[in-house]
């Protein structure tokens, strides 16, 4: 067996945006937000940058595990917001860390986190590492056409982390897949400036913002976590009354909704965070984590099923034992 | 009477809808309180009560041609 979390951290930008006030450059209002989407606030970055969050994230992760950053052998940062292009946003943590172990990037959108666990657990059973910082980072705010109300409300800015040491009773399971489809859920890359080529050019404004067909991804969301859990399930041998907690992505309080009914789930066993921050991409997950294991809310033993589920279309799912 | 296949499509657009309204074939599916997101969770519903699956790019706009696409994958 090749892991167990031994502390969890995260960090929020510290303004906290409302509906209402985004009612007050969109055409939009709090009850349609709150109706459709169960989001009330999210965070977002104003002075922060995400190198700010991210190391904050990691300290915290790293305090509540009880060792020093010298002594991690890997830094993994799951990011498709990142403050750099290049170098990785884990090189940034690693620098303000103060520590020189291999540092890299996972880009797997909101499911980006599982993914960084799953290659964690990697050189975890490898031998390649005993200890390894996980962190999602993510400032969603700068990917964002703020002038389109259907996509601007659900998104927030925020970092978590976690810190995985050798040896323990996680994974029971990993399933990550991607049903290809690059339009769905889509930000586009740089444009440059290069005279040769032909593909360059002005698209206009919120040309290269995050774009986003609801319909799709919505039911991607519902029909992926149900076929998510049940592959864990089945993977793990375990029956689904088995789990503790669900930790799912926090797109849409309606998806997590639609999920939990068709899965027969015992409600209060799913996790929400969504309603005070809004989507925060991969960060969503182990900041998820954060709360409920510095709430109290999980006990050595607990069985956790992460479904990490965006752009791709991509999923990636976790059984986990907390202890 | 056994409840048809059009009966049980309407009890779930209604659920889904939130009103108790009479439905025809007729009635457009946002005048039964479906929206875009209500329209993809009726959808949902469907697959699951009658063990299908629907492609989310059919965009029906009447509860006649939501009952007929439902229909229409039950013969498949």
């Amino acid at each position: 067996m090749a892991f167990h979390i031994i502390g969890t951290g995260s960090a929020l930008p510290s303004r906290s945006v409302t509906n209402v006030e985004l009612s007050e450059f969109l055409d939009t209002s709090d009850e349609w937000i709150v109706t459709r989407t169960g989001i009330r606030t999210r965070r977002l970055c104003t002075v922060e940058s995400l190198d700010d969050l991210a190391v904050e994230a990691s300290r915290q992760a790293l305090d509540d595990a009880g060792i020093a950053a010298a002594d991690l052998d890997l830094i993994i940062c799951s990011t498709t917001t990142g403050d750099h292009i290049i170098p990785a946003e884990a090189c940034a943590i690693a620098g303000r860390l103060g520590v020189a172990c291999p540092a890299f990037d996972v880009s797997a959108a909101c499911a980006g986190f599982v993914y960084a666990l799953d290659v964690a657990d990697g050189f975890l059973e490898r031998g390649r590492a005993r200890n390894v910082l996980v962190v999602a980072a993510e400032k969603m705010s700068r990917a964002l056409d703020w002038t389109d109300r259907a996509t601007c409300v659900l998104f927030g800015d925020g970092a978590a982390a976690c810190v995985l040491a050798a040896g323990g009773a996680s994974p029971l399971a990993f399933e990550l897949s991607c049903m290809p489809d690059t339009e769905s859920l889509a930000v586009s890359g740089i444009v440059g400036t290069s005279p040769f080529d032909s593909s360059v050019r002005d698209a206009g404004d919120g040309a290269h913002a995050l774009k986003m067909d609801g319909r799709r991804v919505f039911k991607f969301g519902v029909t992926t976590i149900c076929n998510a859990v049940e592959a864990l399930c089945e993977h793990a041998q375990i029956d689904i009354d088995d789990i503790d907690r669900f930790i799912f992505h926090q797109a849409n309080e309606r998806i997590l909704a639609a999920a939990t009914a068709r899965l027969g789930l015992d409600d209060a066993k799913v996790a929400r965070t969504l309603a005070d921050t809004g989507n925060i991409s991969s960060a969503c997950i182990p900041y998820t984590l954060d709360t409920l294991a510095r709430d109290g809310s999980l006990a050595p033993g607990d069985l956790i099923a992460l479904v990490g589920f965006g752009a791709g279309l991509a999923t990636g799912s976790a059984l986990i034992r907390w202890e | 009477m056994a409840e048809t296949t059009f009966d049980r499509i309407c009890t779930i657009i209604r659920d889904n809808g939130g009103t108790e309204m009479e439905l025809t074939p007729e009635t457009k599916l946002a005048d039964a309180g479906l929206d875009s997101l209500a329209t993809v969770e009726a959808v949902i519903a469907c697959e699951d009560e009658f063990d299908i699956e629907i492609e989310t790019d059919s965009n029906p706009e009447t509860v006649g041609e939501f009952v007929e696409l439902i229909e229409s994958l039950m013969e498949n």
